[in-house]
């Protein structure tokens, strides 16, 4: 008997014009560990929610079809009883925790069953055991971080020892720290054989090993694809870019390798099994230059990247004189300068003082844990929170002394969350908001606002309502807003969170070139496989002092700087290093 | 945890009713001073707050008392006034001894609930006393899981709030002058409105798919009861406001009492 069934589902929800599931069929069987891909907006987490009976029990719209779950009808089944059967795991840590305390969340659920006092006792040490947070028992919740408060969640579920677990983008809000330890738990509860697995993730590569299926939900809400991965992403790869969805590097990698006429046996889904098929075939110096050189991407040596290649070859480090701070800034100008000195006289601010340049042209990465104090710092080069006078210099010009309306016009800055930009109910009264202090005749501004929908792809939309538009579509509209004034330097803030393959690789090319036409680029972000193929530098942060700046190359040879800041290296770089090792 | 802290939130409550009903009946100043100072030692020595913490709570309402003072000889009816002796005379109008004291009292009056109140709110645990609301007093479950996933969603919300000022700060939006005010509003609410609905949406879903509802009882990991020390404090805190009465009324430092006291 399969752990998931569901024949020909379909849902629409309450008023909405078409189904977002369309006759989904799948299985997955006992203690299998499956992987659902899908585009934003395909339906993933409604398909999710099918399978504990929130759909069609608690969620009004259409349903049709049968959805079997450890072999109960879900349809026919109660809430408690797919609760004891079906774990639920969400994206947001903040709201799927209920209550103030460790002990008393994992209570929660077992409290509902009604379960004996003594039961519950065993129930919650054994799962905070699993989630490793035994020693956080009687702590509060809004002390933990957000990577121990979503093995709190999870902890929460395994409480009511279910046999089905459901993860909905478990570590979409995580750090690489918060993420490397959620996986490494996922991947004994799967070795434990206890679990069923389905996990909606786009974080593939360190999940691969752990993955015996994979299902991808296409955008007609049908299943697109179904088999092993190595099925999957080899067979259907090209479906799968059509659809836009995540995939693994390795496979990534190797589709490109084979395009370039580098034959890949067999079908890799790691990056050490890449270097180790690669091994069979004979590796001559061309094809490892070729296969390097595949690896790195499409990283193209820009402005910044010849300007600062002028610089000596820097072990970057903060106290070292030959970091790229110190490169000739004779030659490029700086746009933006911090000097080390205290930001606030408030004696508990998060940033230490510290010494960071940034010249014009570059891209530049924020990066380290959660709480280092990234978006603390960009919102200081912004001014939405004031450093005391001599700390920041924009263009050679303290910052303390910039009029608010001038900076607007010089820095863009675009938030995690773009809905929270939006200052007008139609598309292209956003765009021309951004104008308004420029003081434009009519003509130019609507030729303008003409200009950036056309850029950003958004001219269909130009009467639309901002709120209506698709996650992608949002992005791409606050971060054209921050452009229309011309601003010259963007600092952007997670931009490819929430968003899927094809809308993060699009933003990231016109990140790249804006860069080439002489904007400066800052972004925040998590994501290291994306940095190292866009950034030329990186500034690491950790509790708030600059631990690194320098050329994204070189943090990648700093393993114990890596370490130490939580951060991890992206497959292209590993690839690289194990095949450097083979070589030798 | 200090003795109060581990006192039963509804003992605490049980204790501090009575004296705050019948401070609500003095008119005069002698009855709330002698009340803030007990209830003020009771909670710094049995609840272990430090008083720095406890000035600070306590420093608004400060405020407002005087206020009180300062406005209410002013506004007094001259009834209250009436044979009292003659303070200051600004020529527009007059302060007399009673119409100060009156304004005194109340505004001690007042300061005296917020102490009393704080004995409860500050060595309290939300959790413990929804739990307690829950288990002994019958409220429903329902209900305190919702206030408390309310009281969750505060700091959240504020959170998001200041996001937003901020996303609009950076676009240049400052929503100035009191005719854009409605507009503002309106801003601001908007993705407020979104996120708040997204997250009570979440919120519902993670507290279905555990069986939240799923029976007309639960059963509960921590019992929350009544103890012999709840008992010992409610009664020696009733004793105590109690005697106190009775040492005023002695001295004659009681005064009046009456539930209006409004002689505008």
């Amino acid at each position: 008997m399969s752990a998931i069934e569901m024949r020909d589902v379909r849902f629409a929800y309450a008023g909405a014009s078409k189904p977002v599931l369309d006759g989904v069929r799948l299985r997955v069987e006992a203690n299998e560990t499956a992987l659902l891909l899908g585009a934003s907006g395909a339906g993933k987490s409604s398909l999710a929610l099918c399978l504990n009976g929130l759909i069609p029990g608690g969620i009004p719209g259409e349903f049709d079809g049968v959805v079997r779950v450890a072999g109960m009808d879900t349809a026919a089944a109660t809430i408690a009883e797919l609760a004891v059967q079906v774990g639920l795991v969400f994206q947001d840590p903040e709201a799927q925790l209920v209550t103030m305390k460790v002990e008393d969340e994992v209570a929660f659920g077992l409290e509902n069953i009604a379960l004996e006092p003594e039961e519950m006792e065993r129930r919650i040490e054994e799962a905070l055991r699993q989630t490793g947070l035994s020693a956080l028992r009687h702590s509060r919740i809004d002390k933990l971080s957000g990577g121990q408060k979503q093995r709190l969640a999870l902890a929460s579920v395994l409480a009511m020892r279910p046999s089905v677990l459901v993860l909905d983008e478990p570590t979409a809000n995580l750090d690489p720290e918060g993420t490397r330890e959620l996986f490494a738990i996922l991947r004994e509860l799967r070795a434990s054989g206890r679990y069923t697995i389905l996990l909606i993730e786009h974080k593939l590569d360190e999940l691969m090993e752990m993955t015996d299926r994979v299902l991808v939900l296409g955008r007609g809400g049908r299943i697109a694809a179904d088999g092993s991965p190595r099925e999957v992403f080899y067979r259907q790869y090209d479906e799968l870019v059509q659809e836009g969805v995540w995939l693994p590097y390795a496979v990534q990698l190797a589709h490109r390798l084979i395009r370039r006429g580098v034959p890949v046996p067999g079908a890799s889904l790691t990056v050490q099994e890449t270097v180790k098929l690669l091994e069979a075939v004979p590796l001559t110096e061309e094809v490892r230059e070729l296969v390097l050189h595949t690896a790195a991407g499409r990283k193209s040596e820009s402005a910044a990247n010849a300007a600062v290649s002028a610089e000596t070859g820097a072990n970057a480090g903060i106290d070292s004189e030959s970091d790229a701070n110190a490169a000739d800034g004779a030659e490029t100008e700086i746009v933006l300068e911090i000097k080390p000195a205290e930001f606030t006289r408030d004696k508990d601010g998060v940033l230490k003082p510290m010494h960071l340049r940034v010249l014009k042209g570059d891209f530049l990465a924020l990066v380290g844990q959660n709480g280092a104090g990234k978006s603390t710092l960009a919102r200081y080069m912004i001014k939405l929170l004031r450093a005391e006078p001599g700390v920041i210099y924009l263009q050679g010009r303290d910052l303390a002394e910039w009029p608010a309306q001038l900076l607007t016009r010089e820095i863009g800055y675009v938030f995690q969350n773009p809905e929270h930009q939006f200052v007008t109910n139609r598309v292209s009264d956003e765009l021309a908001f951004g104008l308004k202090s420029l003081a434009l005749a009519k003509e130019e501004v609507d030729a303008r606002v003409e200009r950036m929908l056309e850029r950003f792809g958004l001219a269909a939309y130009a009467d639309a309502n901002p709120f209506q538009l698709s996650h992608g579509e949002k992005r791409r509209l606050s971060t054209a807003s921050m452009l229309i004034a011309g601003q010259k330097l963007l600092i952007l803030d997670e931009p490819t969170f929430g968003q899927d393959q094809r809308n993060a690789r699009q933003l990231m090319r016109t990140m790249k070139e804006l860069q080439e036409s002489g904007h400066t680029i800052v972004i925040i972000s998590h994501d290291m496989g994306m940095i190292a193929e866009y950034a030329d530098h990186a500034a690491v942060l950790k509790a708030g002092r600059l631990i690194f700046h320098g050329r994204t190359r070189e943090l990648f040879d700093r393993e114990e700087l890596l370490a130490e800041a939580g951060l991890g290296l992206p497959p292209s770089i590993e690839l690289e290093r194990l095949l450097r090792a083979v070589c030798v | 945890m200090s003795c109060l802290h581990r006192l039963n939130p509804l003992a605490k409550l049980l204790a501090i009713g009575p004296p705050a009903l019948f401070l609500a009946l003095t008119t005069n100043v002698w009855t709330p001073l002698l009340y803030i100072t007990l209830t003020i030692g009771v909670t710094l020595t049995l609840g272990n707050i430090p008083a720095s913490r406890y000035f600070r709570v306590c420093a608004p309402m400060l405020l407002v008392v005087l206020g009180f003072v300062l406005v209410y000889p002013f506004l007094v009816s001259g009834r209250v006034n009436e044979g009292s002796e003659l303070w200051l005379d600004l020529g527009f109008a007059k302060v007399y001894e009673a119409g100060f004291l009156f304004g005194l009292a109340t505004g001690l009056r007042l300061l005296a609930m917020l102490v009393l109140s704080l004995l409860f709110t500050l060595t309290t645990d939300t959790t413990d006393f929804i739990r307690a609301l829950i288990q002994q007093w019958k409220v429903s479950y329902r209900f305190g899981f919702g206030a408390l996933a309310v009281l969750r969603f505060v700091p959240l919300l504020k959170n998001q709030f200041q996001l937003v000022r901020m996303a609009h700060q950076v676009r240049g939006y400052t929503g100035k002058g009191s005719r854009k005010i409605l507009e503002r509003t309106q801003r601001y609410a908007l993705p407020l409105l979104s996120a708040s609905l997204r997250h009570a949406e979440r919120m519902a879903y993670s507290m279905d798919s555990r069986a939240f509802g799923a029976y007309r009882n639960r059963t509960y990991l921590r019992r929350s009861a009544m103890a012999g020390r709840d008992y010992v404090f409610i009664g020696a805190f009733w004793i105590g406001a109690a005697a106190a009465a009775l040492v005023l009324s002695r001295f004659g430092l009681l005064g009046k009492l009456s539930l209006l006291k409004t002689y505008h």
